[in-house]
């Protein structure tokens, strides 16, 4: 876990669900949440690597669930809904964290694959996310979502031009579900978060790493540097606890500051 | 597994939950599991404050060990199912349970008890073990091991007077345990009931010192303990040895430690 500095036990008493729970942002998120106080139930498509975030986080003093699920799949959520509420006996926070991108391919190239992969892996996992474990929150009158955005929805040029529309879509799904729950004090809000060293960005990096020029990554944005796991948990955990109380149907950017500027073109990598 | 192997559970690589675990028996066996090289303990009880003291002489007591306490009151079904999810949260196994409750009523003779608290005596007495030990038995029978652990009473197999009510729910503690171990062989599950007289220097000790008909019982009981008046310690030891290794074919007994009170 990250030795950086923490705002304290926010989330004592909650419950935090979260999917993609087994690597990246997930992973950090789980650890961060559990660092704050919640009990965490961790949904992934592998055993190994839920099991793996399980075991950090109870290495830590932490509580922690685990659940396989694949979060595209109706039945897989309807189902890790059921145990979540079965297990933690509710819960204030849900991540909706799962995503996937997909290989750079020139617009005119791309495959009407390539757009049902973005639109099911960022949008409709994302819908069938809310739709299952939103009623329980709805029910109890608060609680907070959060999903999974980019800085690819907000600009182009980061990411691939289907995984921009889907997390544009996301957003929009973000506004929408805020609006949905309108009466209680259940809140949306979308994390659009720059580049992150992940699995989902792997090859990003490791290209960068092989040319020798990993320091120039991020050197569009003015920070100057790509972000880190525990900074993205970090926005995580402001929009889970109270302190984001407010603030609904947000997109929250966190991304150096990469969609405040005009970029002058590409960086030379 | 084989089947010399059935019914061992390594102290090294327990989680061991102790419900009524911040005080008396609960909390002399945490502390004797943990020097024994037990590296997970869940101490279950109603009380925070005597909750975190217990988990810092519990830490105390072996700097190495993860112990946590989880306020919860083992009594309600709802709780149990709960607790034991939360305790499988924190550390993804269950090896051990050691039941310790102890209920409030004080041994009075049966016609001086109201009527309407005859139930709440029983239920409060015998259901903690009952409910908590349905509760982890799902998943020890998953992993084919596990040893429960009932902290029932003499009472059980000796009539006293002003025990009628208490003895009941005793009986039913140790009957129970008695059934939950044939059950259980066949998944590699021991069950054994600890039936303890009178123990000294417990709560439940001064607080029967408020009842006269209970400390005359207890006075006179204890005259009769010529090994001395069994304390929290001596059933603590009682029950790592039935938890070990050396107790893998000891399942369904109901095993007094009194100092010689009697030989039920």
């Amino acid at each position: 876990m990250s030795a950086g500095v923490h705002a304290g036990r926010r989330l004592e008493g909650r419950r935090a669900v979260i999917t993609g729970g087994g690597s990246g942002i997930g992973r950090g998120a789980g650890l961060r949440f559990a660092q704050e106080g919640a009990d965490v139930f961790l949904i992934g498509r592998s055993p190994d690597n839920i099991a793996e975030t399980a075991e950090l986080i109870r290495a830590a003093g932490g509580i922690a669930h685990c659940h396989v699920a694949d979060v595209t799949v109706e039945e897989d959520v309807a189902a890790a809904a059921a145990q979540a509420l079965k297990v933690l006996g509710g819960y204030e926070i849900l991540f909706a964290n799962a995503g996937n991108t997909d290989r750079m391919v020139p617009l005119f190239d791309q495959t009407l694959e390539q757009w049902d992969h973005a639109w099911r892996g960022n949008v409709v996992s994302a819908f069938l996310t809310i739709k299952h474990f939103g009623p329980a929150m709805r029910d109890a009158g608060h609680g907070s979502i959060i999903l999974m955005s980019s800085s690819g929805s907000l600009r182009a040029n980061a990411g691939t031009i289907a995984y921009g529309c889907a997390k544009s879509a996301v957003n929009m799904l973000a506004m929408g579900a805020a609006n949905a729950f309108r009466g209680t004090q259940v809140r949306v809000n979308a994390i659009a978060s720059g580049l992150v060293e992940t699995k989902l960005t792997r090859s990003v990096f490791d290209y960068a790493r092989n040319r020798g020029v990993e320091h120039k990554m991020g050197g569009i944005t003015p920070l100057q540097r790509t972000g880190t796991v525990e900074e993205a948990a970090g926005v995580a955990a402001f929009l889970a606890s109270d302190d984001s109380a407010f603030i609904t149907g947000q997109i929250i950017a966190a991304d150096g500051g990469l969609s405040s500027t005009h970029p002058f073109g590409k960086v030379d990598l | 597994m084989t089947d010399s192997d059935s019914g061992v559970v390594e102290f090294a690589d327990s989680t061991v939950v102790i419900v009524g675990g911040t005080s008396g028996v609960g909390l002399a066996a945490a502390i004797k599991f943990a020097e024994a090289g037990v590296p997970r303990i869940a101490l279950v009880g109603r009380n925070e404050d005597r909750g975190r003291a217990a988990e810092q002489s519990v830490r105390s007591a072996h700097s190495s060990v993860d112990v946590r306490f989880m306020a919860a009151d083992a009594n309600r079904a709802a709780n149990t199912e709960a607790l034991v999810e939360r305790i499988l949260g924190a550390f993804g196994s269950i090896e051990i349970l050691l039941n310790s409750t102890v209920g409030h009523a004080a041994p009075d003779l049966l016609k001086n008890i109201p009527l309407d608290q005859l139930e709440s005596i029983l239920v409060e007495q015998a259901m903690g073990p009952i409910l908590m030990s349905r509760a982890v038995l799902p998943h020890m029978v998953e992993r084919k091991r596990g040893v429960i652990l009932n902290v029932a009473s003499d009472a059980a197999k000796l009539a006293t007077p002003g025990e009628t009510v208490i003895g009941a729910a005793m009986a039913a503690i140790v009957m129970f345990t008695r059934a939950l171990a044939i059950e259980g062989k066949r998944d590699g599950i021991r069950a054994n009931a600890l039936t303890p007289s009178l123990i000294g220097g417990t709560l439940t000790h001064q607080r029967m010192q408020e009842s006269p008909f209970a400390s005359k019982l207890f006075e006179k009981a204890g005259k009769m303990a010529s090994l001395g008046i069994a304390e929290a310690e001596d059933l603590a030891d009682l029950a790592l040895f039935l938890a070990s290794p050396a107790a893998k074919k000891i399942t369904g007994q109901a095993i007094s430690a009194n100092g010689g009170i009697s030989a039920a």
